[in-house]
């Protein structure tokens, strides 16, 4: 919950940043940290089971959401594209960087990891015995 | 030869619909599928009525005029399509079956024991339903036209009326049905297109290496729109996809919950196959048009068309236009099932009333919504314009907070939900107006839908924090269980 909120407020303040007119960097840096957290605040949300969130897919939100951030800040400091710059998969490095940081490995990742944890941490608890 | 196989794909969406209209006889079958479909169905018509004629028109457009920038509306895609799943899929399934839900909004009545709940979100749903519709029948009377050429009037009437005969016939049931025929059609189509159009610009090293000399944002990371608008497409399209009623729907028509384990593997692949076009086409008509091996477009939407024309052999060339018309009839199926479903069951419940006849009147219901959207489509580029804008972002403000969250947080309550629905809703016909008529003016960066998503998750998680104390007693001991997952 304190992700959804706090990724909430740095949206909010991105928009703010751009109703005001400062061209500040601040702002998309606000807009992609704001929006992963979000995503990773309504996933964890949707992984607490009993009051705690499942473990496996708790560390699978960290890392998958957590390098989606990483990936979208650090392509944010990175020096803008020039004509004749060295390629990626045929793309330019930056963009194919942000292709497989926040598109391709959560499109890997996150199947896989719902899949694997599915038996044990998605399907609902079976009911309690009652042996007396 | 693109006679023959747009007549040969109508003729199998036929026969589909015949088989699957005789299995159809209760309103279980006709808004929930009977709740028996199997995962590969279930996983491919998802995917064929999220995508609409936008993947393989208009998102193209946007590739050739945008650049990286349109890639955004896509690339949340790799997280959507499980999330779904995670946030929606396990609840929504066992809700449904437990309390024989037939609509999304019967959920959040459920959820929140409020029938005001039902009737306000049904009536955001609607107005979402019949701005899509609108634009769908449009584009179908395009796509008709150029198949056949009938002319766009005839076109728009002659497509509503196929999908109309199959989704009164054999409602959801036969639209899950054709739309896996339909999905199987967009996929291959895509693929093919995908290795033409990558082969006709030289290979991707070559296509970057033109359109980068001419404008290096197009293909930068963030396209020629920047970061911040590129971002804003990636917070709508991937947090306002929890909200999309076709696809929150489906959950109540898988056969059995172990099945949802391999749907967001199997979704993202054919999601995957069937987004191709988009991008391959799109950046490959820019380096050719750059290049002067292609004439500059007269709008970026003729973008697949030309391409189609000069580049791609016949037949597969038909198969694109047939793909085309399977995603908007894939879409307008589904939507016509939640508008239909929305006036025959929410509506008379949030009145109080019992829904009864639901499979005839659900029928009628289709009928009436199908053609008040051909009506409006005539009126091509002014008021369609307006009601296509509003379908994505109405769903997003008015059912992400009280539904994918609200299903996910014990903590929430009715006021939250209903303030959230009525801001979502109030917002997003307002602003959108506003921005329309060009009575206000949206700084680049910004999108209206991620001001009014923004605004509706605040005003559900600030009202819900004010009403705390209520939390607890507004759920029934059933709910709480598959919330909190006991």
């Amino acid at each position: 919950m304190i992700a959804l909120v706090v990724g909430l407020l740095g949206i909010v303040g991105a928009y703010a940043g751009v109703l005001l007119g400062l061209t500040s960097p601040l702002a998309p840096m606000a807009m992609a940290i704001g929006s992963t957290a979000v995503l990773a605040g309504i996933a964890q949300l949707a992984i607490v089971r009993r009051g705690r969130a499942t473990p496996r897919l708790a560390r699978t939100v960290r890392w998958v959401f957590g390098a989606m951030g990483c990936g979208f800040v650090g392509v944010l400091l990175m020096p803008a594209p020039v004509a004749g710059g060295p390629l990626l998969f045929g793309l330019p490095r930056a963009t194919a960087i942000l292709l497989l940081v926040t598109g391709a490995l959560p499109l890997l990742a996150l199947p896989v990891a719902y899949a694997r944890a599915f038996d044990d941490e998605v399907m609902p608890a079976p009911e309690p015995r009652d042996d007396a | 030869m693109r006679e023959l196989v747009g007549l040969a794909y109508f003729a199998i969406c036929a026969a589909i619909a015949v088989w699957a209209s005789r299995r159809t006889r209760t309103a279980d079958d006709f808004f929930v599928a009977g709740r028996g479909v199997g995962l590969v169905p279930f996983a491919i018509a998802a995917m064929a009525s999220t995508l609409s004629g936008f993947a393989f028109i208009g998102g193209t457009g946007l590739v050739y005029s945008i650049g990286m920038t349109a890639l955004f509306l896509i690339l949340p895609a790799g997280v959507t399509n499980t999330l779904g799943a995670w946030v929606l899929g396990k609840r929504m399934h066992r809700l449904g079956s437990a309390r024989r839900l037939l609509t999304v909004p019967d959920a959040l009545a459920a959820r929140y024991r409020s029938p005001a709940a039902q009737g306000l979100s049904a009536i955001a749903i609607l107005a979402g339903v019949i701005g899509y519709l609108a634009t769908n029948a449009l584009a179908l009377g395009v796509v008709i036209d150029a198949l056949f050429g009938t002319g766009l009037g005839p076109g728009i009437w002659i497509g509503t009326a196929v999908t109309l005969a199959y989704s009164v016939s054999g409602g959801i049931l036969a639209g899950i049905y054709t739309d896996v025929f339909q999905g199987l059609v967009m996929a291959i189509a895509s693929t093919a297109v995908f290795f033409v159009a990558l082969e006709a610009g030289g290979g991707l090293p070559a296509i970057t290496r033109t359109i980068e000399a001419a404008d290096p944002a197009l293909l930068g990371p963030w396209g020629a729109r920047g970061a911040m608008t590129a971002l804003s497409f990636f917070f709508v399209f991937a947090v306002g996809s929890l909200g999309q009623p076709q696809i929150a729907h489906k959950y109540y028509m898988l056969r059995d919950l172990p099945r949802l384990k391999w749907y967001p593997a199997l979704m993202t692949v054919a999601m995957v196959l069937a987004q191709l076009l988009l991008f391959s086409v799109g950046v490959s008509v820019k380096a050719l048009v750059l290049r002067g091996e292609m004439p500059a477009l007269a709008s970026p939407d003729a973008a697949t068309p030309q391409f189609l024309l000069r580049f791609v052999p016949v037949v597969l060339s038909a198969l694109v236009f047939a793909g085309v018309a399977a995603a908007i009839m894939s879409t307008v199926n589904s939507f016509l099932s939640i508008g239909a479903a929305a006036l025959t069951h929410d509506v008379p419940r949030a009145l109080g009333r019992q829904p009864v006849r639901q499979l005839r009147i659900g029928r009628v219901w289709t009928i009436v919504i199908a053609v008040l959207a051909a009506l409006l489509a005539q009126q091509a580029g002014l008021l369609v314009a307006f009601l296509g804008i509003l379908g994505y972002g109405l769903f997003a403000s008015t059912l992400v907070p009280a539904l994918a969250i609200g299903l996910n947080w014990t903590g929430a309550t009715r006021e939250g939900a209903l303030a959230s629905i009525a801001t979502g809703l109030v917002m997003t016909v307002g602003l959108e107006w506003l921005v329309w008529s060009t009575r206000l003016t949206v700084p680049q960066g910004i999108t209206v839908t991620g001001i009014t998503l923004v605004s509706s998750l605040l005003v559900f998680l600030g009202v819900s924090w004010l009403t705390r104390a209520r939390a607890a007693e507004q759920l029934d001991p059933d709910v709480r269980g598959i919330l909190e997952d006991t």
